[in-house]
């Protein structure tokens, strides 16, 4: 029972960072994808080109998140569905929402992940964040912030608004 | 490997590949054609005067039949030279070369030495410049691989050559990565992904980053 209530405290600030952070996010009331990608390049000051990689030897990769000298790109697998590319494609918004958002977007008590020194070696290696060689626990947290910002983001855009996830992954 | 082994090595390479063409019974220009490889060069690394180019010597061997691995550790025998620590110094100075690569330290050398050598002041280390090159050439001591691993980001037994096959293979694909992305002009780069990416996906994203920013940006040259 401690122990319950041990996970569930470590997990509260994290449903309350997404939270705010979408709902502070400026869109209009019925928005659509294309709402979040304009809110979201001007609050990061960057233009953004998506684009999907069709060839088939993608086994693992749900999505990549780079900066090229002009502009921000992002890209996910075209085989995926596309309430699963929807849900990559707005998962790595989310990242960005979190590097650039103010800092009064985050509510009391809480902290923006801490990011990387600016001139780390590892932002040009392609270890996932989630993965075993990333284990630090300022990238896992912004992991599960951004993860539950994409589930909820699903919620404020009409695209997915009045579907269940239940439908989607069965 | 000191300057008076690799000589030693150089002339064996060439009593070698004398050997070789005569147990082949081909005569330079035959050998030039077949090797694509001009006539003169051919003579010129037979009597020693210009050192062989792994290149050249795939390629000569593949156009007598020979098999250039077998080549290369007769030549070593001929020369004295214990092979096992000359393939693990040239291993650990290709992986030393992409270290620093992907680090964008590669291009000059001497600001590398600089920053690398203030780094590992902060730990204590004082590196000299001796200790440099015999890293960047992979014959650097046990404790210095492991100061500079820390310092370039990179598993020290990588770069001592001590990583199983595979996982070297995929920190080689790693940094090949990170290299070919610093030559794009990109600052970042991040996976969301259900496992660790095999060294073909990596190979997959480097290419469809590699397109979009040539559709976005234009080709590089």
């Amino acid at each position: 029972m401690r122990g319950r209530r041990q996970g569930q405290a470590a997990h509260e600030p994290i449903a309350a960072i997404a939270a705010a952070l979408v709902w502070r996010t400026p869109l209009p009331d019925v928005a659509e994808f294309d709402d979040l990608c304009n809110a979201v390049s001007a609050l990061y000051g960057r233009r953004l080109v998506f684009d999907e990689i069709k060839d088939a030897s993608l086994r693992a990769t749900t999505g990549i998140l780079f900066e090229a000298e002009t502009f921000t790109g992002i890209l996910v697998p075209a085989d995926d569905s596309n309430y699963y590319s929807f849900l990559s494609r707005t998962h790595e918004l989310c990242h960005l929402i979190v590097r650039s958002a103010p800092e009064d977007w985050f509510p009391p008590g809480t902290a923006r992940p801490h990011q990387p020194a600016p001139d780390s070696r590892l932002f040009l290696r392609l270890c996932p964040r989630n993965s075993s060689e990333s284990n630090d626990a300022e990238s896992v947290r912004e992991e599960l912030i951004v993860e539950e910002m994409a589930r909820m983001f699903t919620r404020r855009l009409s695209a997915y608004a009045d579907t269940t996830e239940e439908e989607h992954f069965g | 490997m000191s300057e008076s082994s690799a000589q030693a090595l150089h002339g064996a390479l060439a009593a070698e590949l004398r050997a070789a063409q005569g147990v082949a019974h081909v005569n330079v220009r035959a050998w030039a054609e077949r090797s694509e490889i001009t006539h003169d060069t051919i003579y010129r690394v037979l009597n020693g005067k210009r050192p062989v180019t792994v290149v050249e010597l795939v390629n000569l061997c593949r156009a007598i039949g020979d098999d250039p691995l077998e080549l290369v550790a007769r030549a070593a025998k001929r020369a004295g030279l214990d092979l096992g620590d000359g393939v693990d110094e040239i291993v650990r100075s290709d992986r030393a070369r992409l270290a620093l690569e992907a680090s964008g330290l590669w291009d000059n050398l001497d600001a590398a030495y600089t920053k690398a050598r203030s780094a590992l002041s902060k730990t204590g280390h004082l590196l000299s410049l001796r200790e440099w090159r015999a890293f960047v050439d992979g014959a650097g001591s046990h404790s210095l691989v492991i100061a500079l691993a820390d310092f370039l980001e990179v598993p020290a037994d990588y770069l001592l050559g001590k990583t199983p096959e595979d996982e070297a293979q995929r920190i080689d694909a790693q940094l090949g990565l990170a290299r070919s992305m610093r030559s794009l002009g990109v600052t970042k780069i991040a996976a969301r992904s259900l496992d660790e990416l095999e060294p073909e996906e990596m190979a997959t994203v480097e290419s469809a980053i590699r397109a979009l920013i040539d559709k976005e940006e234009g080709p590089r040259s």
